[in-house]
C-alpha cells in the first residue's frame, strides 16, 4: 500500500518537473531544453528570463490552485461534482475585474487581485446566503443555488463586455489564459499558494472528519459549519487570485480531485499532496499546448483545460468501470 | 444526579411538534432502550441526546451542565454516539476509521499520541478487530463494519454511549454479535449505553432499563420485568401479545402476537 503511495507520487513529480520544462520550451518559437538551461544572452535570455519563467511558473501555481480549491469545496460540500467555478466564486471574480475596468481602474496585478477577491467573496456571499437554512448550510442548495447564480454573472459579464465593446480586451479573462504574465502575479499566487498550504495542515484533521456523514463528524466532536466556513474562505482566495491572474479555467478544480479520487480514494489527508502536483502538472502540460498549437496564435486556455480535462476524466471513468466489470 | 436528563424538552418545528414537554433521566452505567412505534420520536430524543439537533425548549444536561453549552470536542469526549446508516470513504482503512475517534482529543497541529495509539488499540480488541486492522472498509461485511463504526466511537473514550438501530441490516448472528458486544462495554467499562432497538425481545433480553414512547411522549418506563407486559405492548405497540419468560435467561419475552380484532361498534352491528 505504502509503495502504491509513493510510486503515484514519484510519477506525479516527474510529470509536474515534465510538465514545467515543456512549458518553458514552448512558445511562439520552441526552445530546446538544452538552450532554455544555456540561453543566449540577450534577446532569448530576456524572454526565458522575463515572459517563459514568470508564465511556466504561475500556470504550475494556478493549476495547483484551483485543484486544491476543488478538493476543498468537494469535501466541504460532500459533493464530489462540486468546482469554485460552481460557487459563482470564479464568475463573480471575473464580473468584478470586467466591470471594475470598465470603471476605469488600473489593470494592475494588485488591482485586479483585489477586485477579483471583492467578486469572489461577494458572489459566494450570495450563494451560501441562498445555501443557508434553519438547520445550517445545505450542501445540495449550495450547488444546486451556486450553478444559477454562477451562470447569470457569466451573462452580465459578457453583456458587460459585449456593451461597452471590450471584448477583445478581455478575451484572456473570458477565456482564460496566461499571456503576458509577470512575476507580480506569481508573487502573489505564491503568497496564496503558502497560505492555503498551511490553512490546510492546521485543518487536515477537521476536513477529513467531514468526508464522513454529518452526523458521523458531529459526533466525532467536528465543528463542522467552522470548518466549512474556513475552508470556504480559502476557496475563495485560492479562486479570486487564480482568476485575476488567469481568467476563467474550466475543468481543473472539478477534473483533477475526481482524477486522483479514482487513483486514491476520497479521504483528504492521504489526497491533498496528490491533487497539488496533479492540478500543477496538468495546466503547465494545457498552458504549453495552448501557446504552441497555433503560434502566433493563442487557444483559450479555459476551452482546451475544458476539453482535455473532459477526454482524460472520461478515460480514467472507462478504465475504472473496465477494472470493475473484468 | 444522573449524568445525562433531558429536561421540559420540546422538540420539533413551530407547527408540528414531535416531543412536548419531556423530561427523562437515564439510569448510569446501564444499557437503556428506546422502543416505541415508528414516528414515536425515538431517533428525533437521540439526536438531541446526541447534540445533533437543538430542541426548540428545553434542555439537556450531561454531569449538572447544559449540553448546549459544550464545545463540540469536550461534548464528543463525554458522548460518543453512532447514527444510523453510518457511512465513510470506501478505502478508509479500518484503523484509520477508529484513530478518526481520536479527533476531539487532537490539537490541530499534532499527530497521534502514544494515549491515542493505546486508545484506538484498545476499541479494536473490544470489538474483536484486531485482525482487520489494516482491511478497507470496502473489504468488511456488514457486521465487521458496524463492529469498525462501533471501535470508532468506543476509541472517544466516553462514559456515555448512544447507538441509533445499530442491529439493522444485519442477519441474526451479528445482531447478536454486536448486542454481546455492548453487553460486554457495559459490564466491563461501565458505560451508559442508550441504543435505539426495534427489535422489542432483543430490548427485553439485552437492556436493563427501558423507555417506551409514543407519540413523542414517554408511556412506559423501568426494567423489563416490570413494564415489559402484554398490557404495555397493547397500549403502546397495539398488538395483543402473550408475553413469557425467555426460557434460558428468565427475561420477559414476546411468545406470541397478533392484531387486535376490533369489535364491532354498536352502529356497525345495527
Amino acid at each position: 500500500m505504502i509503495k502504491r503511495t509513493q510510486r503515484i507520487y514519484l510519477v506525479l513529480i516527474v510529470l509536474l518537473i515534465a510538465g514545467f520544462i515543456i512549458n518553458l520550451c514552448s512558445g511562439p518559437t520552441w526552445f530546446s531544453p538544452l538552450t532554455v538551461l544555456h540561453p543566449q544572452p540577450g534577446l532569448q535570455a530576456q524572454t526565458i528570463l522575463s515572459v517563459r519563467l514568470p508564465r511556466a511558473l504561475a500556470s504550475v501555481l494556478v493549476g495547483a490552485e484551483l485543484a486544491v480549491a476543488g478538493q476543498l469545496l468537494q469535501t466541504i460540500s460532500r459533493n464530489p461534482i462540486a468546482d469554485p467555478a460552481i460557487l459563482g466564486v470564479n464568475s463573480g471574480a471575473n464580473l468584478a475585474l470586467i466591470v471594475g475596468t470598465v470603471l476605469g481602474i488600473p489593470f494592475t496585478i494588485r488591482a485586479r487581485f483585489g477586485l477579483a477577491l471583492v467578486g469572489a467573496l461577494l458572489a459566494f456571499c450570495v450563494v451560501l446566503g441562498l445555501s443557508l437554512t434553519r438547520n445550517g448550510m445545505q450542501p445540495l442548495r449550495l450547488i444546486l443555488g451556486g450553478s444559477i447564480f454562477s451562470g447569470f454573472l457569466v451573462s452580465v459579464a459578457y453583456a458587460v463586455s459585449l456593451l461597452t465593446q471590450t471584448t477583445a480586451q478581455y478575451r484572456t479573462l473570458l477565456v482564460g489564459g496566461f499571456s503576458g504574465v509577470t512575476y507580480d502575479s506569481v508573487w502573489l499566487l505564491a503568497l496564496i499558494l503558502l497560505i492555503v498550504l498551511l490553512a490546510i495542515v492546521y485543518l487536515r484533521n477537521s476536513l477529513t472528519i467531514l468526508t464522513l456523514n454529518d452526523q458521523l463528524a458531529q459526533s466525532l466532536g467536528s465543528k463542522r459549519n467552522g470548518t466549512r466556513v474556513l475552508a470556504s474562505i480559502l476557496i475563495v482566495l485560492a479562486a479570486g487570485g487564480c482568476v485575476a491572474v488567469a481568467g476563467n479555467i474550466a475543468f481543473v478544480g472539478l477534473g483533477i480531485p475526481q482524477c486522483i479520487a479514482i487513483i486514491s480514494g476520497h479521504r483528504f489527508k492521504q489526497t491533498v499532496g496528490q491533487v497539488l502536483l496533479a492540478g500543477g502538472a496538468f495546466l503547465s502540460f494545457g498552458d504549453a499546448l495552448a501557446k504552441s498549437a497555433r503560434p502566433p496564435f493563442e487557444l483559450p486556455l479555459g476551452a482546451l483545460s475544458a476539453i482535455l480535462g473532459g477526454i482524460f476524466l472520461f478515460a480514467f471513468l472507462w478504465r475504472k468501470q473496465g477494472a470493475l466489470t473484468t | 444526579m444522573t449524568q445525562l436528563e433531558g429536561h421540559d424538552l420540546c422538540i420539533g418545528y413551530p407547527n408540528h411538534m414531535i416531543i412536548e414537554h419531556l423530561n427523562i433521566k437515564f439510569p448510569d452505567h446501564q444499557i437503556i432502550g428506546l422502543i416505541g412505534p415508528n414516528g414515536s420520536g425515538k431517533s428525533t430524543l437521540l439526536n438531541v441526546l446526541s447534540g445533533f439537533r437543538q430542541p426548540a425548549a428545553g434542555k439537556v444536561v450531561l454531569n449538572g451542565q447544559p449540553l448546549a453549552k459544550f464545545k463540540p470536542k469536550v461534548r464528543a469526549q463525554n458522548i460518543a454516539s453512532l447514527p444510523q446508516n453510518p457511512q465513510a470513504p470506501e478505502d478508509t482503512l479500518v484503523r484509520d476509521l477508529v484513530a478518526y475517534g481520536r479527533f476531539a482529543y487532537q490539537k490541530p497541529l499534532h499527530g497521534l499520541q502514544t494515549d491515542d495509539e493505546t486508545a484506538i488499540d484498545q476499541a479494536l480488541i473490544a470489538a474483536n478487530l484486531e485482525g482487520l486492522a489494516t482491511r478497507s472498509l470496502a473489504n468488511l461485511s456488514g457486521g465487521q463494519r458496524q463492529r469498525a463504526f462501533i471501535a470508532m466511537t468506543l476509541a472517544q473514550n466516553s462514559d456515555i454511549l448512544l447507538l441509533d438501530e445499530p442491529t439493522t441490516y444485519l442477519d441474526l448472528t451479528h445482531q447478536l454479535e454486536i448486542l454481546k458486544l455492548l453487553q460486554e462495554l457495559n459490564q466491563e467499562q461501565h458505560k451508559t449505553i442508550i441504543i435505539v432497538l426495534h427489535d422489542l425481545n432483543q430490548a427485553a433480553r439485552f437492556c436493563d432499563f427501558l423507555v417506551c414512547l409514543k407519540d413523542g411522549q414517554v408511556m412506559y418506563q423501568g426494567r423489563p420485568d416490570q413494564i415489559f407486559t402484554s398490557r404495555m405492548l397493547a397500549k403502546v405497540f397495539q398488538i395483543d401479545a402473550t408475553v413469557a419468560p425467555e426460557p434460558r435467561l428468565g427475561c420477559p419475552m414476546i411468545t406470541s402476537y397478533d392484531t387486535f380484532i376490533a369489535a364491532p361498534t354498536a352502529a356497525e352491528a345495527h
